[in-house]
């Protein structure tokens, strides 16, 4: 998560004039922060209408309810992002009770690898970044929901200890904690993708030692 | 630092996040020692950066066109002291509606399913019933129970008409749309003014009802039509429901000429053994369901509710 630079009025300065009706204040919020709740969203799930859904919700909400958010207590993209996070949860408790679809599986690569198969020149490269990104989307996504928010925020969002604490309302250790278990489990499903794919899984690999 | 200390910097020293200089320059002499603790380190640099270029990769991704146009048009109204659009007005993208679309046929595939084995269930609790006894306590009590008006509600009917219940819900169908004044999907909806609350089906009333004309009225005098939320005292908006599956409930039932609709619970152990697929975690729990009894006491139809 990244603060934004483009403008020199902070997040909460644009929250307070769009409450006053600040049409123009409210699109720039949404500018700045609708891309990374979109993104949160389809890392979490895997599901591009999922994450269209929550994106709506969450600035749905800020419409409705910006009253109830607390400076005091975070920054307003924690605020967001925490909405979208029960936005996700709430649909994944929901959603397990339905078929995936195939199509919405692959709706997580598709963007990146179009884009990059134009941009990038070596083709074996792009193969091979295609496929990695492939696997860690997989893998992510295979992860319990506690482990991949703590993955999706601090690892594909940058999100610090802190901020992501706040995010999911837990301790910094418990983050801590759950991104080291986290990342555990990647090492060993990547490598097991890698296993079954025929490729040596060598350094993806979960090394054990006892010494 | 041993090879435990080091697994728990691993992680941040491939991460590359700050770390004190001194711990780091241990860490990094322990993994120049070990050969294991090397490999944990190269895997973790590996991990890390396969993240890197996911989250590099998607850095463009951002949410269609047509979700910003219907906030801001939600904004406008909100602010303009309109009400906010609900959520279903908002733009859903050809990927949603393939998705709902798709939700939907399993819904009610599963629905189907699971409305033909509690119809089975109640020709077995009828024809118990007939047999000799009273009542089934299980149902007495969930109906006590969930049915705060069941027993008071008795309907003042007219005796004008109605020949079976199939042929007034054939009736109620062809002319209203359906007899459970609900839509014609069911609905799925959420209340979007309450991020973090949980959703809460309203508790369910008994409800009696007379049939007239072909149409089933309600001891409330609401009408039930298509779409006539509320008729039965159900909150449409939290409820899903089946359509209502006839009952046979052999030769000889009286005509249908009012009665009550009754909630109760399905134990989930007596779909499972007739073959229905359930949750191993819940085959303990019940299944909601809507029972429509006839004035004799039978059962006539049933639908299930989620």
């Amino acid at each position: 998560m990244t603060n934004a630079t483009s403008t020199t009025r902070c997040d909460e300065e644009l929250l307070r004039l769009s409450q006053s009706g600040d049409e123009a204040a409210f699109a720039e919020l949404y500018g700045r922060r609708g891309a990374g709740v979109y993104r949160f969203a389809l890392q979490m799930c895997g599901s591009e209408s999922v994450a269209e859904d929550v994106t709506q919700e969450v600035f749905m909400a800020l419409i409705r309810e910006s009253a109830l958010f607390d400076a005091g207590r975070g920054a307003l993209s924690s605020y967001l992002y925490g909405i979208a996070r029960n936005q996700v949860l709430r649909r994944l408790e929901r959603e397990r009770h339905f078929v995936a679809l195939n199509d919405e599986a692959e709706a997580w690569g598709d963007i990146p690898n179009s884009e990059y198969a134009s941009a990038r020149p070596d083709p074996l490269a792009e193969l091979a970044r295609s496929e990695t990104i492939e696997s860690v989307r997989q893998a992510v996504l295979s992860l319990p929901a506690h482990y991949r928010e703590v993955v999706v925020l601090c690892e594909l969002h940058e999100t610090s200890y802190a901020e992501a604490a706040n995010i999911l309302g837990c301790a910094v250790g418990t983050v801590r904690s759950r991104l080291h278990r986290a990342r555990a489990l990647l090492v060993e499903r990547l490598g097991a993708m890698r296993a079954e794919s025929g490729v040596e899984p060598e350094s993806m690999s979960r090394v054990r030692c006892f010494a | 630092m041993n090879c435990r200390e080091f697994s728990d910097y691993a992680a941040e020293l491939a991460r590359a996040r700050m770390l004190e200089a001194a711990m780091r320059e241990d860490a990094l002499r322990h993994a120049g020692s070990c050969g294991a603790c090397a490999a944990r380190l190269r895997s973790e640099q590996s991990l890390t950066a396969a993240l890197r270029t996911t989250a590099e990769s998607m850095n463009g991704t951002a949410a269609p066109p047509g979700i910003e146009s219907a906030l801001m048009a939600a904004f406008r109204e909100s602010r303009d002291g309109g009400r906010v659009p609900a959520r279903a007005s908002l733009a859903e993208s050809p990927a949603a509606a393939r998705v709902s679309a798709a939700r939907f046929a399993g819904w009610r595939r599963r629905a189907l399913a699971a409305s033909a084995v509690a119809a089975v269930l109640l020709i077995a609790f009828t024809a118990a019933r007939r047999a000799g006894l009273n009542s089934s306590p299980a149902l007495s009590q969930e109906t006590s129970i969930n049915s705060p008006s069941a027993g008071k509600v008795e309907t003042n009917t007219p005796h004008h008409l109605a020949n079976n219940i199939q042929q007034t819900l054939t009736a109620v169908k062809t002319s209203t749309g359906k007899l459970s004044g609900r839509p014609d999907k069911p609905k799925r909806r959420e209340t979007a003014a309450g991020l973090g609350d949980r959703e809460r089906a309203r508790p369910r009333q008994a409800a009696s009802f007379e049939v007239d004309g072909g149409r089933a009225v309600f001891a409330d005098q609401n009408e039930v039509e298509t779409g006539a939320a509320g008729a039965t005292g159900v909150s449409a908006d939290t409820e899903s429901l089946t359509d209502f599956v006839p009952v046979a409930a052999g030769a000889g039932s009286a005509p249908l000429d009012g009665g009550q609709l009754v909630r109760v619970q399905v134990p989930r152990a007596a779909l499972a053994s007739l073959g229905l697929p359930v949750d191993a975690d819940r085959a303990g729990g019940t299944v909601k369901a809507d029972v429509l009894l006839g004035h004799d006491g039978t059962a006539r139809a049933i639908r299930l509710v989620r």
